[in-house]
């Protein structure tokens, strides 16, 4: 158990410290050229990220120290100061600072260069540029130290709770110090969790629900222990309390002097290390290092690619044993990528429980009341596909608390229940997963945007857009409807990264918007990037792969007279459909083929036909990138190497879809 | 100064020089797959090692008429150090002719006129058996993004 917790935070530690390094880099090449618009940037995102994600961690002092340098950098972008010597100083000042704190614990020495830092920053900003923002300090006062002491066991394990969300939650409240100790007597494991929070002991008990049988909270000091100067001087004031309280009140069982408590817990914290290393395992599950799953899908795409190629040099073999073999290899492959693939899939719920927090701790920041509500999220997902949505997904979850969703008192005007909602759907068909994050706040005024978009020289004047366009132009870089900056959802960085992220994997993004009633994105992903089952067809000496899910039916074999040059449409089932020739319009030869092969398609329940020379047969792909060099050919999504070592290019037969439809309609008007 | 290590092709009437630093492999009679809508100087992929790589036209490149799909061409595969990342790309070349040896001073500068690239692409030129041989910068050549054809005067070739 100890083991996953230390790797939750060690997950945020080895990002945050890969960021930092690029950031290194970027800031060296800054220092040569500062005007490069893309390296400032770039400065600002990296720090906004791990102002994001150290947030949701606790470490408020990463938090400090990022706002203030992504408002450097913010002044930077806005033309209100300029990149000097003594700005890309306080940054690598400042990237060392946040390594340092990602690693050590708080202590004296390390506040102390905390402040000076601050300081530092505080009085530079003033001296180079005009003062235009306001930074917000979350006041730390009313800091109380807890103690949580869980006593796991077989009951615990059984209820299969578990006990990471809760950990994560805990996290989420303040600083948290967790470590095991050898506490009770009789020799049973026991964890020792010390909690510096300003937040009530409601808020504590909320967390620890499902595991109250299990645990002890015991408040230690109404300050915070890990600082010392406050320990000398509140210690004398807790043995007064405690020694009058004894008066007061005879206790039944002789109970431990807090004052000793504290020791313990600071001693405890001390050799924090002690504990960590031991790792509990006592369910079905086991944590796999990623590289590993890595090179099994390797080794899996490698055996599928070899498995084909001894089939097609057996195919003229006419040793009957041999081929029999060959078959069986092939079902043992299949079955083999699948299973890899299958372990590879993550459930969405570990996202869904960091967007919880998330929800419940912006909400509360911004003064407004929100409920998330997740449906579907057991859907699961390859696991690097989940590593890439979680960062735009928390971004979009923001954007919907800080712009969508209104006020209390709006919402109550407006005739809308008080509280907000947001919703994260997620469904599955065929390969693909949707993922829907919706709110039912403001929406987005298309007008507004076209307004912004022309001020900010996106669009031309008088430019004639559909509202879908409108609404696709917040995706483009530097754009930002938010009328103030907040420390929540940012300075419209984001949403063009959001859709990179997001195309990165190849999946999309769209927004649907009804002004007054809400917001929503939806995200189309694939479940699993690296083996699919496909139909290789070839037209004009290139073979192409499609999807097989895809594919409604591929026997069919027309006449080409049938196909009609003119309306470009196909009969199907007494249906007329649309088709393309892949001949004509991806190779650009129109010499009429005696007899075409058509593969009819059905993508979300619409039907068009690919017209090709050969229907060759079903084959495992497994898909390789294409790479940069042809990122503008959106209808191939990918390669796959066959038995032979020739390729087959993956067609995206939504793309496809797409690029027909445009050559119909100039066809139809 | 030491002398490197260069390898000759030749495209129509003129032999280029590549650093083998940058080669990776020389592949002969590879299929080269056709990619449906992609930029002009671009042939198509190959399979190389289980890796799919875009093989850039060179014929196209330098403006030199012909058509590479009807030569028996050749296909070498090279490996650019970047910034941040290496790039590994394959480019057509008429037919592959020596590995030799170039002392550095054995470059000379070429004069702007009477050459018709780009001189920006191109080191230097030095003499072997009577003809000239022009030293490429095969990274500028085949920057990922460098999509402009390097000849600079069309109707000299």
């Amino acid at each position: 158990m100890q083991i996953d917790l230390s790797q939750f935070k060690q997950k945020f530690v080895i990002e945050a410290g890969d960021l930092l390094t690029s950031l290194d880099n970027i800031l060296v090449q800054l220092e040569k050229d500062p005007k490069n618009e893309s390296l400032i940037g770039e400065t600002f995102r990296i720090m906004h990220t791990i102002k994001g994600t150290s947030g949701m961690y606790g470490f408020d002092r990463i938090v400090e120290i990022t706002h203030e340098t992504e408002t450097l950098y913010d002044l930077v972008r806005s033309g209100q100061m300029e990149v000097s010597p003594f700005l890309i100083e306080i940054t690598f000042a400042s990237a060392d600072h946040i390594r340092n704190l990602l690693t050590e614990t708080l202590n004296e020495a390390v506040e102390l260069r905390h402040k000076q830092l601050l300081d530092n920053i505080e009085n530079f900003k003033s001296e180079t540029s005009v003062p235009v923002i306001e930074i917000k300090h979350a006041p730390k006062t009313g800091l109380a130290s807890w103690s949580i002491i869980f006593y796991p066991d077989d009951e615990l394990i059984r209820r299969c709770v578990n006990l990471i969300y809760v950990f994560q939650d805990l996290f989420a409240l303040g600083n948290c110090k967790i470590q095991s100790s050898p506490f009770s007597s009789d020799g049973t494991e026991v964890w020792n969790i010390l909690l510096i929070t300003d937040k009530p002991y409601t808020e504590i008990e909320d967390v620890l629900m499902f595991v109250s049988d299990f645990c002890k909270v015991i408040k230690i000091a109404d300050f915070d222990i890990t600082n010392p100067s406050a320990i000398l001087t509140r210690d004398e004031e807790v043995k007064e309390l405690e020694k009058k309280q004894h008066e007061a009140v005879r206790q039944p069982a002789p109970r431990r002097k807090v004052s000793e408590m504290t020791q313990e817990v600071i001693q405890n914290l001390n050799n924090r290390e002690a504990g960590m290393n031991q790792s509990v395992v006592k369910s079905g599950r086991i944590n796999v290092d990623a590289q590993k799953l890595d090179m099994l899908m390797y080794l899996v795409s490698e055996l599928v690619t070899t498995k084909s190629e001894l089939l097609l040099s057996l195919q003229h073999s006419n040793s009957e044993k041999a081929m029999g073999a060959a078959e069986k290899i092939e079902n043992l492959s299949k079955l083999f990528s699948n299973n890899a693939l299958d372990i590879r899939l993550v459930s969405l719920i570990d996202l869904t429980t960091r967007f919880k927090r998330l929800v419940r701790d912006l909400s509360k920041h911004l003064g407004k009341n929100v409920d998330l509500v997740t449906v579907g999220d057991d859907t699961e997902l390859d696991k690097s596909i989940i590593d890439v949505i979680g960062e735009p997904i928390i971004h979009l979850i923001r954007n919907c608390i800080d712009h969508g969703i209104e006020s209390p008192e709006v919402r109550l005007n407006r005739n809308k229940p008080e509280t907000g909602t947001i919703r994260f759907e997620a469904t599955k068909s065929g390969n693909y997963v949707y993922i829907t994050i919706s709110d039912d706040g403001n929406g987005i005024d298309p007008e507004k945007i076209y307004q912004k978009a022309l001020d900010k020289g996106f669009i031309q004047p008088g430019a004639q857009l559909s509202n879908k366009e409108i609404l696709d132009l917040i995706f483009l870089p530097g754009f930002s409807t938010a009328q103030s900056l907040s420390d929540v959802s940012g300075r419209g960085v984001g949403m063009d990264i959001v859709k990179k992220k997001i195309h990165e994997i190849r999946g999309e993004i769209s927004i649907n918007s009804t002004p007054g009633s809400g917001t929503a994105f939806i995200i189309k992903i694939q479940q699993t990037i690296s083996i699919i089952d496909t139909l290789l067809i070839s037209s004009a000496g290139t073979t192409y792969a499609i999807p097989v899910e895809d594919v409604e039916a591929c026997e069919l074999q027309q006449d080409s007279k049938l196909i009609s040059k003119q309306s470009n449409l196909i009969v199907y089932n007494d249906q007329l459909i649309p088709f393309l020739n892949l001949r004509v319009s991806l190779s650009g030869d129109s010499k009429p083929q005696a007899k075409e092969k058509v593969v009819i398609i059905n993508r979300q329940n619409r039907l068009y036909a690919i017209v090709a020379d050969k229907i060759i047969g079903e084959y495992q792909s497994v898909i390789k990138p294409l790479g940069k060099t042809f990122s503008d050919i959106r209808f191939l999504s990918g390669a796959s190497i066959l038995g032979d070592g020739s390729i087959a290019l993956l067609l995206d037969t939504e793309k496809l879809r797409l690029e027909i439809s445009n050559e119909i309609e100039t066809i139809n008007i | 100064m030491e002398n490197e290590t260069y390898l000759t092709f030749h495209l129509g009437e003129d032999y280029f020089a590549v650093n083998v630093k940058n080669v990776l492999e020389v592949l002969e009679q590879q299929r080269i797959t056709f990619v449906p809508k992609a930029p002009p100087h671009i042939l198509g992929i190959i399979n190389f090692r289980g890796q799919i790589l875009p093989v850039i036209d060179t014929r196209f490149k330098f403006g030199i008429p012909g058509d590479d799909k009807d030569t028996k061409n050749s296909v070498i595969v090279y490996e650019l150090k970047g910034e941040n990342e290496v790039t590994t790309i394959a480019a057509t070349a008429d037919a592959v002719k020596d590995v030799i040896e170039i002392s550095p001073d054995e470059i000379r500068p070429i004069p702007e006129l009477g050459i018709s690239y780009d001189t920006k692409y191109i080191l230097g030129a030095i003499r072997r058996e009577e003809a000239f041989v022009l030293v490429l910068e095969i990274e500028k050549v085949l920057a990922p993004g460098q999509k402009e054809r390097i000849i600079l005067n069309e109707f000299i070739s």
